[in-house]
């Protein structure tokens, strides 16, 4: 096969062949420099779309219910409320100081005397499912006091109405020479604050 | 016997014409334009849904950046929701374990028949918090339990038996928030002390109290 | 076509897209595979499997010096037979045949009317510049040589005068007859190859076609001047029916016009013509269906002389000579004895040619292209030959179709015999 053959081809044969071969060219130019990297773009474009969308319609619907958890957070902090002022915190970095500050008037209200308080371990709490981050704790503060048994019932009578989130731990009456002076101990708790889950 | 040794034919092969309408050397180039037009138009559909998705997308962005502070205070303030949530389920879990004995400890001092005199009423330390058991190498949160148990134990001189029986079962019912019907006699034998010329008998008794559920 | 594996892929490609582009459908479905220098194979497309026949084709007569006109007739192969569905005087395509390569650039285009649009058309030209003729082979090259002188001495091929026209440039195109120049010490004379059997090759301006005859050294071969074949070839425009399948020179479809001859058929290829043409009588002779003698009779001229020595003999007029020629009323002896005597005597040379060269003895030869007075010929051939003379039907062979008339049918000898042989029936 030489190129004489190419030669004795009919000039419009030839002509017809060379526009064919340079529009085939062309073409695969335009296939592999214009479509290709115009497909690839597309679809990096198609992809980023799709997260977009998908983020704007999580974005929608958080905004949309906006008003909703605005509300259940109003309800939260109402339902905390009263153990936010129930909590115990410390005074003077001393949680007894507190309960003293607290308990005094009502000891003294039931005719405690020699009424003493001291810091005692405090318990952990069962942990909700999930954990929350700032976790709670009970607090408990020793209260030793001379009085009568009814003295005592009545403390802890008035500190139930009063303080209805405190509760008895511990509780002892010993008698001593007098009936009036018996040895009185109440181990109190108290919610308080305790430490983070995580940061 | 044929004609084809007769056929002295001066037209060559490669310059005989085709008849069919259907020409390759006319179908071949229009062929490869239309490809070539094609491509271009494909092309220019591809730009075209190019440039609509990336306007989409500037078009989606920007109304995200609009709505991103308005969106992080709603996000702010669902977490802080689930957060106090949580802590308001242990809280919860607190008030559930809140123990109210003041009344029949009022009531108590009633029953307590008149030969009977309490030396000693008491409630035992709750168990131990084991919050590391062994083999694990960090603290637990909180306990692996989420139930406590005491017991009252009550401690006295008697005449008798009868009135610590009578006692006892005065103690079986409007005690509940005291006592369970779970109780054992610790002790119950003679004392050295003595009234009205008899010796008085010591006991003490010890009732399991109920339970109190950290739980909801 | 050829594919050689030796070559790269890319000239491969160009020779696929060639073929594919190729303006020929109907004949280019094989393919010659040369693997090593000796061996090669042939590869036979399925839907071509080499030449075919034509079963549908137009014979046209260009350019006839006694016709307004082209004579055309159509054969088609039906049920293994031929029929003559067509037979009658097409309006001449738009233009002369060009005598010289500068009358070329004018092409028309020639559309046949609709009972003659056959797939395929054969086309019988005659031209002043066309050879036929039984030759040697070194008669043969010399003629192929001729012009070549002239050629070289002209123009270089890159001045371009007239441009190049059908892919060939004019320096090529050498008119026949130019004077034959001296070489020039310098140039190379490079000498021509015989062409090989059905092939045709173009030198120094004219296309050559030849092919061997039994006689050792003896060739029969046609050509034409390279312009006036393109030109010819480009008549009838792609796309639409007919194109040609075939140029053949007038006198080389003469004589195929007899092969249909149930007379030739009979005996079984072994024949000797006399053809009477306007301008000249030949004599063909065939054994076995292959030519073995073609003649022009010399000092000898056609039909029309023939009719003019009957005007000038017996003062009749020249609307009268066809009744004188058929009729007895006058015996026309005195005119046509000597017109046809130089014939017979040149009859009687090629009678002994072909008995002695090759073993055919006649007692009858078939007398084609008179329409008249084939009679009195055939009295004077038994007269001086003892050999019989026989005018068959020029359409003898053929089924002749409805509406076709016969009349005139010596008149489209060479339609029917540019038909017959463009058929090529296959072997």
């Amino acid at each position: 096969m030489s190129a004489g053959f190419f030669d004795n081809m009919a000039p419009t044969a030839r002509r017809s062949l060379v526009v064919t071969a340079i529009f085939a060219a062309i073409a695969v130019v335009i296939y592999l420099f214009c479509l290709q990297p115009c497909e690839s773009q597309l679809a990096r474009a198609r992809r980023t779309l799709a997260e977009l969308q998908g983020r704007q319609s999580q974005t929608n619907g958080d905004l949309r219910s906006a008003g909703t958890v605005k509300k259940d957070l109003a309800d939260l902090e109402a339902a905390l409320e009263p153990y936010e002022e129930a909590m115990l915190v410390p005074l003077l970095e001393s949680y007894a100081m507190r309960a003293k500050t607290i308990l005094d008037p009502i000891a003294l209200g039931a005719g405690l005397e020699d009424v003493r308080y001291t810091d005692e371990p405090f318990r952990a709490l069962p942990l909700p499912r999930p954990m929350p981050r700032q976790l709670h704790t009970r607090a408990a503060v020793k209260v030793m006091a001379r009085g009568s048994y009814q003295q005592a019932v009545s403390f802890l009578l008035r500190m139930e109405r009063e303080l209805p989130l405190v509760s008895l731990q511990q509780f002892e009456v010993a008698s001593q020479s007098t009936p009036e002076a018996q040895s009185v101990m109440f181990v109190l708790e108290w919610p308080a604050k305790g430490g983070l889950t995580r940061k | 016997m044929n004609s084809s040794s007769l056929h002295l034919n001066l037209l060559r092969p490669s310059e005989r014409l085709s008849s069919s309408p259907v020409r390759m050397r006319v179908m071949l180039p229009v062929g490869a334009i239309l490809s070539c037009i094609g491509l271009l138009v494909w092309w220019g559909v591809l730009l075209t849904q190019l440039v609509m998705t990336k306007a989409q997308s500037a078009g989606i962005e920007e109304e995200l950046s609009a709505k991103s502070k308005e969106h992080s205070e709603v996000i702010r303030q669902r977490d802080l929701a689930r957060e106090l949530k949580l802590q308001l389920e242990q809280l919860e879990f607190y008030r559930a374990g809140v123990r109210s004995v003041a009344e029949p400890l009022a009531r108590l001092a009633e029953v307590v028949p008149l030969r009977v005199q309490l030396k000693q009423l008491s409630f035992t330390p709750p168990p131990r918090q084991v919050l590391q058991p062994p083999g694990m190498k960090a603290p637990l949160f909180g306990p692996t339990e989420n139930v406590e148990t005491q017991k009252l134990v009550m401690a006295g001189l008697t005449t008798k038996e009868t009135p610590v029986v009578s006692l006892m079962e005065s103690l079986e019912g409007g005690f509940e928030r005291l006592v369970t019907h779970e109780r054992k006699i610790n002790s119950f034998r003679q004392d050295n002390a003595e009234a009205e010329g008899r010796k008085l008998l010591s006991f003490e008794v010890e009732y399991t109290m109920p339970e109190r559920r950290f739980a909801k | 076509m050829w594919l050689n594996f030796a070559k790269p892929a890319s000239a491969d490609i160009l020779c696929l897209l060639s073929f594919v582009l190729g303006t020929n459908c109907a004949t280019q479905f094989q393919v010659k595979l040369q693997l090593t220098s000796s061996k090669s194979i042939d590869i036979k497309f399925p839907c071509g499997g080499g030449r075919k026949s034509a079963a549908d084709i137009t014979g046209i007569e260009m350019f006839a010096p006694d016709c307004e006109g082209c004579r055309a007739v159509r054969i088609v192969n039906k049920k293994k037979a031929w029929h003559l569905v067509a037979a009658d005087v097409v309006k001449d395509p738009d233009g002369e045949l060009p005598a010289r390569w500068e009358d070329t650039p004018r092409q028309p285009s020639w559309e046949l009317p609709r009972p003659f649009q056959a797939p395929h058309a054969a086309l019988a030209v005659n031209s002043p510049f066309g050879t036929f003729s039984q030759s040697t082979a070194d008669a043969i090259l010399q003629d192929m040589s001729a012009g070549l002188d002239f050629a070289s001495a002209s123009a270089s091929p890159k001045s371009d005068s007239g441009g190049k026209r059908f892919g060939v440039r004019k320096a090529q195109a050498s008119p026949p007859g130019a004077p034959k120049h001296a070489a020039k010490p310098d140039a190379p004379a490079r000498r021509p190859s015989l062409p090989a059997g059905g092939e045709s090759v173009s030198e120094n301006g004219r296309r050559f076609v030849s092919r061997p005859m039994p006689e050792p050294g003896f060739h029969l071969y046609a050509s034409l001047p390279e312009f006036q074949t393109l030109w010819v070839s480009r008549l009838l425009p792609e796309g639409r029916r007919p194109t040609a399948s075939s140029i053949q020179v007038a006198e080389s479809a003469l004589m195929a016009s007899v092969f249909l001859q149930p007379e030739f058929r009979s005996a079984d290829g072994d024949a000797l013509a006399i053809f009477v043409r306007r301008d000249a009588v030949f004599f063909a002779g065939y054994r076995k269906g292959e030519p073995v003698l073609w003649l022009r009779c010399p000092s000898s001229g056609g039909s029309a002389a023939m009719k003019s020595a009957i005007v000038k003999t017996l003062g009749v007029g020249s609307d009268l000579v066809d009744s004188v020629l058929n009729e007895s009323l006058i015996d026309p002896r005195p005119a046509l004895e000597p017109f046809v005597r130089p014939i017979l005597a040149q009859l009687e040379l090629s009678l002994a040619y072909l008995a002695s060269k090759h073993s055919l003895k006649f007692d009858h030869a078939l007398l084609m292209g008179l329409d008249a007075g084939a009679a009195h010929w055939s009295t004077y051939a038994e007269e001086a030959l003892r050999l019989r003379l026989v005018a068959p039907d020029p359409f003898g062979g053929l089924v002749v179709g409805k509406g076709v008339e016969s009349d005139r049918a010596s008149e489209y000898l060479v339609a029917l015999g540019a038909a017959i042989a463009g058929a090529e029936a296959s072997q």
